[in-house]
């Protein structure tokens, strides 16, 4: 009785702490502002719910998958558009950061440069991917 | 030619910061221990550089961030404007209503 009880708590601290997780995951994506982004990029504002969804769904599979040390042995070809995709979600992500959207205006104003916006952007991206490819070719030091 | 120089060395100020900016961030969510984890997720294969997913994720990085600044055009609405604008608007805004309020102030002291 003793043990169920004590299992029986630790389920309940685990969902839980499940929920505290996936609010704060939730709270910060809607701060981001990257999902109603791209609804608008693709005129599908009404498809709003099922991204809702995916993103709920997709975050409890992958932590269950991450959990339970899953392995699905698929061939290696799936690996580079998942890491693609992976790549750019993160780039919406730096880019929707606020400090990234709060500097170029003030930068543009300073040096009175507006007609080369696209050139800092241009800026941007190229750092980040060298910066980046330059992370990965280091030597993993543990 | 001398707002070309001024936007070439913002540029490069803004290549080098971005480019430690998102090395910080990698090392700060243990991203290679993630793309590790992946990798030995999807292929079974356990390897300390997963080559395979870290170049396409660098190329993905680079798409993100066009997608978001509105360089790729997807079949939405192109009248919108990006996030870049409406922030540069803002941002313009503030500046105008702080002068003004600075403005109306001086005013009031001296008269």
């Amino acid at each position: 009785m003793g043990i169920q009880a004590s299992r029986l708590s630790v389920v309940v601290l685990g969902f839980a702490w499940g929920l505290v997780t996936g609010g704060a995951m939730a709270s910060f994506l809607s701060i981001l502002e990257i999902i109603p982004r791209l609804a608008q990029l693709t005129d599908t504002r009404h498809f709003m719910r099922l991204y809702e969804l995916v993103i709920g769904v997709t975050m409890g599979s992958a932590s269950l998958a991450f959990d339970t040390n899953l392995q699905w042995r698929l061939p290696t070809w799936f690996v580079p558009p998942i890491g693609l995709f992976m790549g750019m979600y993160v780039g919406l992500l730096a880019s929707a950061l606020a400090e990234v959207l709060n500097v170029l205006p003030v930068l543009c104003r300073r040096f009175d440069i507006d007609e080369y916006v696209w050139m800092l952007i241009i800026a941007l991206i190229l750092g980040k991917v060298t910066g980046s490819m330059a992370l990965w070719s280091l030597p993993n030091i543990p | 030619m001398r707002k070309l120089a001024k936007a070439i060395v913002v540029s490069a100020l803004l290549a080098v910061g971005s480019a430690t900016a998102i090395m910080n961030f990698h090392s700060d969510v243990n991203m290679r221990e993630v793309q590790c984890e992946v990798f030995k997720m999807i292929t079974g294969v356990r390897t300390s550089q997963p080559l395979l997913l870290q170049i396409p994720y660098s190329i993905g990085i680079a798409i993100g961030v066009l997608v978001f600044f509105n360089h790729l055009r997807m079949g939405g609405r192109r009248d919108e404007p990006s996030p870049l604008e409406v922030e540069m608007y803002l941002y313009d805004r503030n500046v105008e209503a702080c002068m003004k309020q600075k403005g109306s102030k001086k005013d009031g002291n001296s008269g």
